[in-house]
């Protein structure tokens, strides 16, 4: 098959920002865990004489957040939220509420993004049944566009992961369901194509990759790519073309009277840094990028971050705030904001600068850490255990023991399998309860080995 | 208090008889009970309330098939503000449906009888209300007023209608005919100034459900009442208005003007250049603002279902059920708003209403008031001008501007049929009803 040339891919993000209530309402915005049509009032259901109320704040100035980071340009002039006219039954008015752009222009990942505005969600329609649930409908949403620019589905997954760690490190994000996407691509030579609703982003990669070789096996078979909109299948992972077919139809966009147009360029948002800068600062200075990203997610985490570095160094920092405390985090199933209560950090930082300067063995900080955990005052504990190791005599007398006690794994060690080294030095640190370095003990196992 | 409980549930039944038993066809829905009686200013108080706005638990039917089941799930603010303070619904006001229309005749449930004049016209849209008041069956009623619904039905039926400042008065619960245009307006009887008075001030001020309320001031129509001197004011008189009238009207007209010129007002004869465009204007904006409103009619949401399949199969069906002026209203609405004729239409209705609007209110800062008929002629006969939509519209020309501009406006008798309309600046309601107060007050009657 000859490669066919350049693709443009194009994403539009509809992102669930973590709201209490609905875009125009007060009902709450849940809308995934409550009974079918319980979150509803007049305004929602789109009862005749209702009337929106102004647009929901934390949703504005979560799209005002985004814009910020993204280096977008924040409209000067009022932003109003706009009526988009189409027949649906899960559209109570049918009309839904959508908005000029808050912000244009700015970049993601070298990307060129073209907006970012708020809307509102449909309800949702079960075909099947006939039966439509409105906890959905009013819930905020705010669509990310990007240019028609990214050349192939890993530029795509690129724009995603950073939109949602941008999210996460604002807080600004349902975890449970932080985005759908439509997405459209075009290859040289054929028309473009919109595919629809995808709720991951690798269904955005499989979609995006599913529709690169659809296309390019019609183009190759002379065959014409006609502009259409399709919906993805997450269980097939295949494209299938709308069933219903949405025709190039006309939205009669109009202002809603309604609604008075929002000055946002008044309105004060806090600054809580750049998450992209602090990545590549890290990853400058020697952290490894997945550990990285890890830690941007959650700013609870880059606070730690930044106080292990400190005392340590960053690539130590990373690994140890990554792995270290993440893991114990998820274990416990606590959130990152525990690491930051009450000199707890102090510890916490106190612990990974002895052990980064080899003050502390590996299994005395894992130990010291849990205590931390388990809400321990380990202070105390660390001035004693610091610094506190073996004398070179007992390393020796307890590598003699434990290579005596093993004949067959020193035998194997001899015969060249070198990594059984590291079971023998297992062994050795239960006998030391920990207090020693492990490259001391390796040191001193290899000179009984030979 | 208990005895006046027991008084208001008499008064209640026996309006509720003679309701039933009028041939006026003013109600579309009467209550069944009074509900429950808060004691207030407005204690005791008969209202009725225009079809098109919800009160809970009755059903809404804008005066339409279309919503002939459809039952309220809340109540319009107006109408928790009223019965907080005592007032009691006794039915929902027959009306044009969907407010389309000036004459009352447009209603699914039959058109409303004219109480002043037999055998005309009620004038419309909110035809019940003034003419439930005009019989004397209610003490006042809530209506709407979107291009001169209240204030044409008050002329026409001799009662007293005000359409207050945009925005000074909720319009939750308010059905949409013209978002940008309209809100609740009250009528009550020749004399019922101080009646009126207190509605306003119990209706209107800020309400969170609806943003255009977001700067309102309650009024303080009862303090200022009283307070309607002429000697000194500057009343504005658009010359060119009087051009669209019979002479029958332009004579009541002078007699009422010169009533105040008499008490030592001056009178500014001048031209509302704009007049011309405004009628366009408003239409043109209504329609557009209508045909959205109106989308949600589509058989499968609200009230009758049409029968079909497909979702469009239902929504042809559905708008089967709306009547003529309703379906040619949506259809020029769906048309100026569409892509490729907005330019032509739509923007540039806009523009000229930001024409009217300025135009009007700089009127506004140098003179007090201004004064016209409220409408170009008499109630006419029922049935003359139904089948002649733009003779009907052009009825509307003198009413429009106050709505375009969103500044108070208001509509007292002046003859048989005839009504004297007052403009005030914005926030100027309470010198309307002031002034009608003091036509009242010196035996002013024609
Ligand atoms: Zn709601």
């Amino acid at each position: 098959m000859a490669l066919v040339a350049a693709q443009k891919i194009g994403l539009e993000i509809h992102i669930y920002p973590r709201t209490q209530c609905k875009m125009f309402c007060a009902c709450s915005s849940d809308f995934l865990h409550a009974e079918a049509n319980t979150n509803v009032c007049p305004v929602c259901t789109g009862q005749p004489g209702s009337k929106p109320m102004s647009p929901n704040m934390a949703c504005v100035v979560a799209g005002l957040q985004m814009a910020r980071t993204l280096s977008m340009d924040i409209s000067a002039s009022p932003v109003s939220t706009l009526r988009k006219h189409y027949f649906y039954p899960d559209l109570p008015s049918n009309y839904q509420r959508t908005a000029e752009p808050l912000a244009t222009g700015g970049k993601l990942q070298g990307f060129e993004l073209r907006e970012i505005h708020w809307e509102e969600d449909p309800g949702q329609y079960d075909m099947a049944k006939g039966v439509v649930d409105l906890n959905r409908s009013g819930v905020p949403l705010l669509e990310l566009v990007t240019e028609p620019v990214l050349r192939n589905p890993s530029d795509a997954k690129a724009v995603l992961n950073d939109t949602l760690l941008l999210l996460q490190y604002l807080e600004i994000v349902r975890e449970e369901a932080p985005f759908k996407v439509d997405t459209n691509i075009s290859l040289e030579g054929g028309e473009r194509v919109e595919v629809k609703n995808i709720n991951s982003i690798s269904g955005v990669v499989r979609a995006l990759e599913f529709e690169f070789e659809r296309q390019s096996d019609l183009l190759d078979r002379g065959l014409p790519v006609q502009q259409e909109t399709r919906h993805f299948d997450e269980i097939k992972m295949k494209t299938y073309p709308m069933r219903f077919k949405e025709t190039a139809e006309d939205y009669r966009y109009m202002r809603d009277p309604d609604i008075i147009p929002l000055n946002v360029g008044e309105i004060a948002v806090p600054d809580l840094g750049n998450p992209f800068t602090i990545l590549e600062s890290m990853c400058a200075s020697g952290a490894r990028e997945e550990d990285a990203r890890a830690i941007v997610s959650n700013r609870d985490l880059v606070f730690a971050y930044n106080r292990v570095a400190s005392g340590s160094n960053p690539l130590f920092a990373s690994h140890f705030v990554a792995r270290d405390l993440r893991g114990e985090l998820n274990f416990r199933k606590m959130p990152p904001s525990f690491v930051a209560g009450e000199g707890r950090m102090t510890q916490i930082a106190a612990i990974a600068a002895a052990w980064s300067s080899g003050r502390l063995s590996n299994q005395s900080s894992t130990s010291l850490l849990r205590s931390v955990f388990e809400g321990r005052d380990v202070s105390a504990e660390l001035r004693t255990t610091e610094g506190v190791f073996a004398d070179e005599a007992s390393l020796d007398r307890v590598a003699a023991e434990v290579i005596s006690s093993n004949p067959d794994v020193a035998e194997r060690y001899r015969k060249g399998s070198t990594e059984v080294i590291n079971y023998l030095v297992g062994l050795c640190m239960k006998k030391l309860e920990g207090k020693a370095r492990a490259r001391d003990v390796v040191v001193a196992l290899r000179r009984r080995l030979g | 208090m208990a005895g006046d409980r027991e008084g208001i549930r008499r008064r209640f039944e026996e309006r509720l008889l003679l309701s039933r038993k009028s041939s006026g066809n003013s109600f579309i829905t009467l209550a069944s009970t009074p509900g429950g009686t808060a004691s207030g200013q407005l204690s005791g108080k008969l209202a009725g309330i225009k079809d098109n706005i919800a009160v809970k638990g009755m059903r809404m039917t804008c005066g339409s098939r279309i919503l002939e089941n459809y039952m309220a799930p809340y109540d319009a603010t107006v109408v928790e503000r009223l019965t907080h303070s005592g007032a009691v619904v006794l039915g929902k006001n027959n009306m044009d449906e969907f407010a389309c229309g000036s004459s009352g005749e447009n209603s699914a449930f039959g058109a409303t009888g004219n109480p002043l004049l037999p055998g005309t016209v009620s004038g419309g849209s909110s035809s019940g209300s003034a003419a439930s008041v005009g019989e004397g069956l209610v003490d006042f009623s809530i209506g709407s007023d979107t291009g001169g619904s209240i204030r044409c039905p008050a002329a026409y039926c001799g009662v007293i209608g005000l359409k207050p400042t945009y925005g000074r008065v909720s319009r939750y619960g308010l059905a949409d005919l013209s978002m940008s245009l309209e809100g609740p307006a009250p009528v009550a009887a020749w004399g019922g100034e101080e009646l009126l008075a207190s509605v306003m001030d119990c209706i209107s001020g800020f309400d969170r459900r609806d943003q255009s309320t977001a700067s309102a001031r309650k009024t303080e129509c009862v303090r200022q009442l009283d307070s309607f001197d002429p000697s000194g004011l500057n009343i504005a008189v658009p010359e060119n208005a009087l051009l669209h009238c019979t002479p029958q009207v332009v004579a009541a007209f002078e007699h009422a003007l010169s009533f105040m010129g008499d008490a030592g007002a001056t009178v500014e004869r001048v031209q509302l250049k704009s007049l011309d465009v405004a009628l366009s204007a408003y239409y043109l904006i209504m329609y557009s603002e209508f045909a959205s409103a109106m989308q949600r009619y589509d058989g499968l949401k609200f009230g009758t279902r049409g029968e079909g399949y497909t979702v469009e199969e239902s929504i042809l069906n559905a708008r089967s059920l709306l009547g003529p002026e309703v379906r040619r209203r949506i259809m020029i609405g769906t048309y100026v708003t569409s892509a490729e004729t907005r330019g032509a239409w739509y923007e540039r209705a806009l523009a000229a209403r930001d024409h009217v609007s300025s135009e009007l209110n700089d009127m506004l800062k140098s003179h007090d008031l201004l004064a016209m008929p409220t409408m170009p002629s008499a109630p006419y006969r029922l049935g003359e001008r139904i089948n002649d939509p733009l003779l009907m519209y052009a009825s509307d020309i003198l009413t429009v501007p106050a709505n375009l501009a969103g500044v108070p406006a208001g509509s007292m008798p002046m003859g048989p049929g005839l009504g004297f309309q007052l403009v005030a600046p914005r926030n100027g309601d309470e010198s309307i009803l002031a002034a009608f107060r003091y036509f009242n007050r010196r035996g002013w009657h024609w």
